[in-house]
């Protein structure tokens, strides 16, 4: 019987919209009614049907409401809105057929009233299903967006330093039980008896009793339902809502198994490295640099490809593109001017073995967004290579075994986000010809390492 | 005659009736109504552009380089493989309480249930056959048999629990390259290849060089598995001819080869058009890759260019197959676009059972040689710019015993040690991985890990995490399942990475 009526009870959210829309189809008929003939009789032939649509919402709902866990509170309003809904339906049909007390009361009390009370009703009920957010929370996306609010990256407050004092509940069991859990048992929605949402809520457990096993933690509930396959009815999270990682399930049971406490830090227990790993924040710092960029324009790319000349986004789905002459040893200065669709796009260039001279440096300013440049086996001087100072993401150049004259290299300490620039030689000992500045000296590689030789070297043994 | 004309005539007559309005309408319908849901589909996107499909060059050409799916820390792989598993407890593991021990009996605890590939009875313990110092800013410990390696001990990671479950060098050595110690699966530098193509268009993208001997489990090492077989490792020579049967043959002209291959490719394409085979295109890309590489690979093998202070750096040997060739030649080659390198060097199984196989003699010599290249490679590339994208890869497929072997019952009468899977050091350097770091130890005898242990498919997830995989999402589908190099396990070494 239960489940049949839960199975009944699921219709609501179907059902609900019978009535809706045969209200909405009435009140249109109503407020253009003087253009039609037959207007009054229609109308009382629409509000009957929204009668007895209302009925089976009513009744499908209540049925879901006893089924599924959700709390009185949660769903009072809307279950009394509801209810007023149809008083109103059964009122409006009355007052067509006329001739009773009701008729003395203007006829827009009835419309209108019909149009408020489904419209929050209908509010109030899409709040119940779809988390009471819903609807604003594109809003604040939107908002964050246009003014230019960062949205919280990592709900984990973990990183490398502090994971020890962190006490484990808070620290790192609670953000995954309210990312993954709570969502169904909370206050408001308390499937199998069960809230999540507090420490003292979970331990307290749902309508079989505790989850957590403190005698036999491998028999807790919560232990043995996350770890049971994905297809058994029993599986938590359920098959159709977010599933928990590995990593979290690993953690989850890590928890259960000392004892699920809530005071004790991740250092007083003791926490295995890799247990905590995927959990902690760490500062990634990005190589290229995060653009909202458009997609590159794809005949520019078509054209050079058939050049031999390898473009190619940084990783799969970016728009960001690095692009290679290896195959195309005869690439010049000139054919840069191609790349004029992939302008802003460009991050990494990589020039080396082709046939490029020192026009090079300026013909480059024109790709804002480089990252990287790499110049190798080329017949560069330096001559002009200031002008690379207009690059402002520019971090690293590549420009070993060329003509690279020591002299041109002092301006590099000018360019912006220069981090480390290759200039090996292995015809030369460049490091000769330059002016060292501490900077300078931080920033570039000479390289002309050398592995003394050593007696044991023609040892045989 | 007469009577052939009228029995066309009646067929052509036949057949016009079966062309009839029923028909069409009965048979054509169903394609209409067809017609006009592809165009309705299609208006539902009028608006997007059309992204650039990156992968579309794959149809013609399998090695056509493909951006990775997460954010690449490295390019390219060099992997120095020291085929027979050299002794991690006389280059890296120092144990000083094993020094203690030496020539005792093996306490029965140590061997209980326990099943060595010649160890039998109880043997003696071995103490280290070697001298420790701390080496480099970081003071990891580095031993006197590698006194080059101490220059660059600051740039790698060592890993000093890794463990195999297998302790016969052929299936060791297939767990450690494909993921499976059995046959069949696609080696490492296959996966990677298929993953990401190739850049330079003249060399292979795989290319595998050996020193001292083929490796115990053979070719299957660099073999594609189920993988398109372009995506094989190329062995190449480092001795006469770099690759066999490349060169033209007398009398024909590199002209005519051209036009016979044209010609070759020609019908080979209209039988991919008829057919779809993957394995068509593989031979109309390794035709012409085999016709490009007849430059390319022997100008890219030749290290008779490169500047004498570097070949001295190497220690190179001019006209001989050695390991500090392909050393110089892993550089070479990933300079010049070259996805994976592979380097077997063999001879490393140090048993004691031989002048070659005793940790006292061959042993030594294998160091020697090995010492030099491998720190000039990493100077090198870190010179050039190119071990900001390159991972290099050292190890063996498993390690030795703190026990002396006693093959038989008998102890060997050279000083030597058994193979051991449990712990065995490796490391590993370049893009991504910290600098001068230790990940994991071994108890005190350096017979288990006791911390930070790490599995051969650890090591998998972590190499292609580095070049911008997810090793559990990257597949390939065969036999109606997907298959992994990780199988079904596998964790990235994150402690190692920067």
């Amino acid at each position: 019987m239960d489940s049949f009526l839960t199975f009944i009870g699921r219709f609501h959210p179907l059902m609900v919209h019978l009535p809706i829309g045969f209200i909405l189809l009435a009140l249109l008929l109503e407020f253009s009614r003087n253009k039609f003939k037959e207007a009054e009789k229609v109308l009382r032939f629409i509000m009957l049907w929204v009668i007895i649509s209302g009925l089976f919402s009513i009744a499908t709902g209540y049925f879901q409401y006893l089924q599924e866990g959700y709390l009185w509170e949660t769903i009072q309003a809307h279950f009394y809105l509801g209810l007023i809904t149809l008083l109103l339906s059964i009122g409006f049909y009355v007052f067509l057929k006329g001739g009773t007390i009701l008729n003395q009361l203007p006829r827009l009390f009835f419309s209108l009233g019909l149009l408020l009370s489904i419209v929050i009703t209908g509010h109030l009920g899409g709040n119940i299903t779809h988390g009471e957010d819903h609807l604003t929370e594109p809003l604040k996306e939107l908002s964050s967006t246009v003014l230019g609010i960062e949205k919280e990256e990592n709900e984990f407050s973990l990183n490398e330093k502090n994971y020890r004092e962190k006490p484990i509940y808070s620290g790192i069991i609670a953000p995954i039980l309210s990312k993954k859990c709570v969502s169904c048992h909370n206050t408001k929605r308390t499937k199998g008896g069960l809230q999540m949402h507090t420490y003292a809520a979970f331990q307290k457990g749902g309508k079989n009793g505790p989850i957590v096993n403190y005698d036999n933690p491998e028999l807790s509930e919560l232990f043995v339902r996350i770890h049971l396959p994905l297809e058994q009815k029993k599986h938590m999270p359920p098959k159709s809502k977010k599933q928990l990682t590995k990593a979290e399930i690993k953690l989850m049971s890590y928890w259960i198994e000392v004892g699920a406490p809530e005071q004790q830090t991740l250092g007083q227990i003791g926490i295995e490295r890799n247990l905590i790993e995927p959990f902690l924040f760490k500062e990634e710092e990005r190589f290229y640099p995060e653009l909202e960029l458009d997609a590159p324009d794809p005949e520019t790319i078509k054209i050079l490809e058939s050049k031999g000349i390898i473009v190619s986004p940084v990783k799969r789905e970016s728009n960001l593109l690095t692009l290679s002459t290896l195959n195309a040893p005869k690439f010049s200065v000139q054919q840069l001017q191609n790349l004029e669709g992939i302008k802003e796009q460009l991050v990494s260039i990589d020039l080396s073995y082709s046939s490029v001279n020192d026009s090079v440096f300026i013909a480059l300013t024109k790709f804002p967004n480089l990252v990287q440049i790499k110049l190798n086996h080329t017949e560069i001087t330096g001559y002009g290579i200031g002008s690379l100072s207009k690059l402002k993401n520019l971090k690293k150049l590549y420009m070993v075994e060329n003509a690279l004259k020591g002299s041109e290299l002092s301006s590099i300490q000018k360019f912006p986000s220069i981090e480390q620039v290759f200039v090996f030689q292995s015809n030369r000992n460049l490091i000769e010809e330059v002016e060292l500045t501490p900077r300078l000296q931080s920033i570039i590689e000479f390289g002309d390492f050398i592995l003394p030789k050593l007696p044991t070297d023609d040892v045989v043994y | 005659m007469d009577n052939l004309k009228r029995l066309l005539a009646e067929n052509k007559e036949f057949e016009a009736r079966l062309n009839s309005r029923r028909h069409f309408l009965k048979d054509c319908t169903l394609g209409l109504g067809g017609i006009a849901l592809g165009s309705l589909l299609n208006s539902c996107s009028f608006d997007q552009k059309k992204a650039y499909d990156y992968s579309a060059s794959r149809a013609l050409n399998p090695m056509a380089p493909l951006a990775p799916p997460l954010s690449p820390k490295v390019k390219s792989v060099i992997y120095l493989h020291m085929v027979g598993a050299p002794s991690q407890l006389e280059l890296f593991d120092y144990k000083p309480e094993l020094a203690k021990l030496h020539n005792k009996p093996c306490p029965a605890s140590l061997i209980e249930g326990k099943e060595f590939a010649f160890i039998e009875g109880v043997p003696n313990m071995l103490g280290p056959q070697a001298t420790f110092k701390k080496a480099g800013d970081s003071g990891n410990w580095v031993s006197n048999h590698l006194p080059h390696f101490k220059n660059v001990v600051d740039e790698v990671s060592f890993l000093k629990a890794v463990h195999t479950d297998q302790f016969n060098h052929g299936p060791a050595q297939l767990l450690m390259f494909t993921g499976s110690a059995r046959f069949g699966r696609p080696s490492l530098g296959s996966w990677i290849t298929y993953g990401l193509g190739s850049e330079n268009n003249n060399l292979p993208g795989f290319v595998v060089l050996t020193s001292g001997g083929t490796p115990d489990a053979g070719k299957s090492l660099w073999g594609n598995g189920f993988l398109p077989s372009i995506y094989q490792g190329v062995h190449c020579r480092s001795k006469g001819d770099p690759v066999l049967y490349l060169k033209d043959p007398k009398g024909i002209s590199r002209d005519l080869k051209r036009k016979v291959i044209q010609s070759i490719n020609e019908i080979n394409y209209k039988e991919f058009q008829k057919f779809k085979d993957p394995e068509v295109l593989t031979r109309i890309s390794q035709y012409e890759m085999a016709y490009r590489m007849q430059v390319s690979v022997p100008e890219v093998m030749n290290i008779d260019d490169e500047p004498e202070y570097i070949k001295e750096m190497y220690g190179v040997k001019p006209g001989k197959e050695s390991f500090a060739n392909n050393c110089l030649l892993a550089r070479k080659m990933v300079e010049k676009g070259v996805r994976f390198v592979q380097l077997y060097d063999w001879g490393w199984d140090s048993h004691g059972a031989s002048e070659s196989e005793a940790l006292s003699k061959g042993f030594l010599n294998k160091c020697r040689d090995m010492d030099r290249p491998v720190a000039a490679l990493l100077l090198d590339l870190k010179q050039r710019g190119l071990l900001e994208d390159t991972l290099v890869v050292w190890g063996g497929e498993f390690g030795r015993t703190p026990m002396w072997e006693n093959r038989a019952g008998i102890q060997n009468s050279l000083i030597g040690r058994d193979h051991q899977g449990e712990a065995f050091t490796m490391w590993m350097a370049g893009g991504g991985v910290k600098k001068g770091y230790v990940h994991g130890a071994t108890d005190e005898i350096g017979f288990r890990g006791v911390s930070g242990r790490v599995s051969v498919h650890d090591i998998q997830a972590t190499i292609l995490h580095l070049l911008g995989f997810d090793h559990e999402q990257f597949t390939f589908d065969f036999q109606g399942r997907p298959f992994r190099l990780t199988d079904v396990e596998g964790r990235v070494i994150h402690e190692i990475l920067s």
